[in-house]
């Protein structure tokens, strides 16, 4: 056991005075460290637990850490059993051979799993919908909160009825809140098919579903994707014929208000499954599936969203991208800060590679994960099955601003 | 028509201020180095830097070393890679005089140097355990050896 008195190795004289280092100055040396030496650093001292735990500091440090997104993979954890889990780590997005070790465990039920999954971090939180909750986890710190999802009443889904429940996280860089918005599609049936549509938000700090109103019936298709307080998502619109129309939903985090933007039938042809990406300060969607299967990435750009208008563009990738990805199965994850286009491998094997396609100059370049245990962790095909890019390692705490303290 | 400087005025003299240290050492540095400082730029944009200035938190041995940093940085024409060299090995001293760095910087407003020294103690502190992390900074509130296991628990992931 170790004794905290075991001070009779300390050569140096000391000088206590001049060894108080300010609050500001530790400030300065804290707001610099990664959230796991933090989190160590709380058993210091009462001073610094206090000053850890402060929210002005972590502020600081999250504005700091902002500076330096990082790339999150999560895979199956192989020794979690049967309450399953998955297992998290970061990696340097700039510079390659940077990787670093696990920094956490997410612990939740693998049944309805079938990703690989690309979702958003805001602020260092993360949201993963498990069984009948919301789980806001803050994978850094490795704490995580729960939210009951509303349940149905059989006045509005009667026994003979069939619903699609689907949520959505987003952040209002404005107000600085986090929001998650469940959608609720309830089908009636009968000859007229009646369908209703229920919308609540959650805001983060508070602990009740909000009804909110103003977007007709749909189903949400893919993983939704926020930035400047906007989420996005697509859809398809509940009628009455066989297949309703596509949709881009626009929901306004700060104002609560709803949007649909018809996707063209031309983009819908090449873009099967959608992945939603920021591209130029625009909302952009590439096809998930078959990004790398040829020479060419197509991408349809949301030009003006309030006219409605989308515009194609086609990246001819370098003749080297082959040569580089070789026989590694990727699936695009989205445009990291550096607006570089990643690509994400589909099961994990030795070396872990993620490659990263430069929009503007062509470039295309790979990044080899380092950090990654090296025994037992290759039993089959490893799936690779949660993707943050850009994350943002904070010490928020999950339960949101209102109870940062 | 155009101002009135004569073609006889000798080159355009380089503008010093002088620095006082708390312990009396007083040190020139030139106006466009000392820019760099935040803390002396409002200075010498309010007139307040035509006497020596008095830096009562600054012993001489390390103005010297923040003096011979602005000028390393203001000089022209130094490239990246060379100056990167040369900051590891301005850093490369004891973590106390690093501790009198960052005071320093901080009282100064010079985020160059207060981002170089913050970064090097960062990197050296952030795998030590927190008893090494006491002995370092020679902390002496620490918990009860109960409320410590109780925070040591909360955050036991950590340690791992």
């Amino acid at each position: 056991m170790r004794t905290r008195s075991d001070r009779r190795k300390s050569s140096r004289p000391r000088d206590d005075d001049s060894m108080i280092v300010p609050e500001e100055l530790l400030i300065e040396i804290l707001k610099r460290l990664p959230v796991k030496s933090l989190c160590r650093f709380t058993c210091v001292s009462t001073r610094w637990h206090s000053l850890i735990s402060d929210p002005y500091f972590i502020d600081s440090h999250l504005t700091h850490s902002a500076t330096r997104p990082k790339l999150l993979v999560g895979f199956f954890d192989p020794d979690a059993g049967r309450r399953g889990g998955v297992r998290v780590f970061s990696d340097d997005q700039s510079e390659p051979r940077n990787g670093r070790a696990q920094i956490s465990t997410l612990q939740f039920s693998l049944g309805s799993w079938n990703g690989p999954y690309v979702l958003q971090s805001h602020e260092g939180l993360i949201c993963l919908e498990v069984g009948s909750h919301v789980k806001i986890c803050n994978p850094s710190t490795g704490k995580h909160v729960n939210f009951r999802l509303p349940g149905t009443n059989t006045l509005s889904a009667p026994w003979w009825s069939c619903f699609q429940q689907a949520h959505s996280f987003g952040f209002d860089p404005v107000e600085r809140k986090h929001k998650v918005l469940g959608t609720r599609v309830i089908n009636l049936g009968g000859l007229d098919r009646m369908f209703i549509m229920e919308l609540r938000v959650l805001t983060l700090g508070t602990r009740k579903w909000r009804r909110v109103e103003g977007c007709a019936p749909h189903y949400k298709k893919d993983h939704e994707f926020c930035f400047d307080g906007v989420v996005y998502y697509t859809a398809r619109k509940c009628s009455r014929g066989i297949r309703g129309d596509d949709y881009l939903v626009a929901f306004d985090v700060r104002t609560e208000s709803f949007r649909m933007i018809t996707i063209p039938p031309r983009a819908r042809e090449v873009i099967h499954k959608a992945l939603l990406i920021k591209f130029e300060g625009r909302i952009a969607m590439v096809d998930r599936n078959n990004a790398l299967s040829s020479d060419e990435i197509v991408m349809w750009i949301l030009e003006d969203l309030d006219r409605k208008i989308w515009k194609k563009r086609v990246f001819v990738l370098p003749p080297c991208w082959e040569e580089i990805v070789a026989d590694c199965k990727v699936f695009p994850a989205g445009t990291v800060h550096s607006g570089e286009l990643l690509f994400m491998p589909r099961t994990l094997s030795k070396p872990s590679c993620v490659f990263y396609y430069n929009l503007k100059t062509n470039g295309f370049r790979r990044s080899e994960i380092c950090g990654l245990p090296e025994h037992g962790f290759y039993p089959s095909p490893e799936y690779c099955v949660l993707t943050f890019p850009d994350h943002v390692e904070s010490l928020l705490s999950p339960g949101g601003l209102a109870s940062r303290n | 028509m155009s101002s009135s400087s004569s073609s006889s005025l000798p080159p355009c003299p380089k503008k010093m201020i002088t620095l006082k240290s708390s312990d009396g050492e007083t040190f020139q540095i030139e106006e466009t180095a000392a820019l760099q400082s935040k803390t002396l730029e409002n200075m010498i944009d309010e007139n307040c830097a035509s006497t020596p200035i008095p830096l009562r938190s600054i012993n001489g041995k390390i103005l010297a070393k923040v003096v011979e940093f602005c000028n390393k940085h203001a000089e022209v024409g130094v490239d990246a890679e060379s100056l990167h060299a040369w900051d590891a090995e301005f850093v490369n001293v004891e973590y106390t005089t690093l501790f009198d760095y960052i005071l320093a910087a901080n009282f100064l407003e010079i985020p160059t140097l207060l981002d170089l020294a913050s970064g090097v103690v960062g990197d050296m502190i952030k795998g030590k355990t927190p008893d090494e992390i006491r002995k370092m900074f020679n902390i002496n509130d620490a918990f009860s050896p109960e409320e410590e296991e109780e925070v040591r628990r909360a955050n036991q992931w950590a340690f791992e």
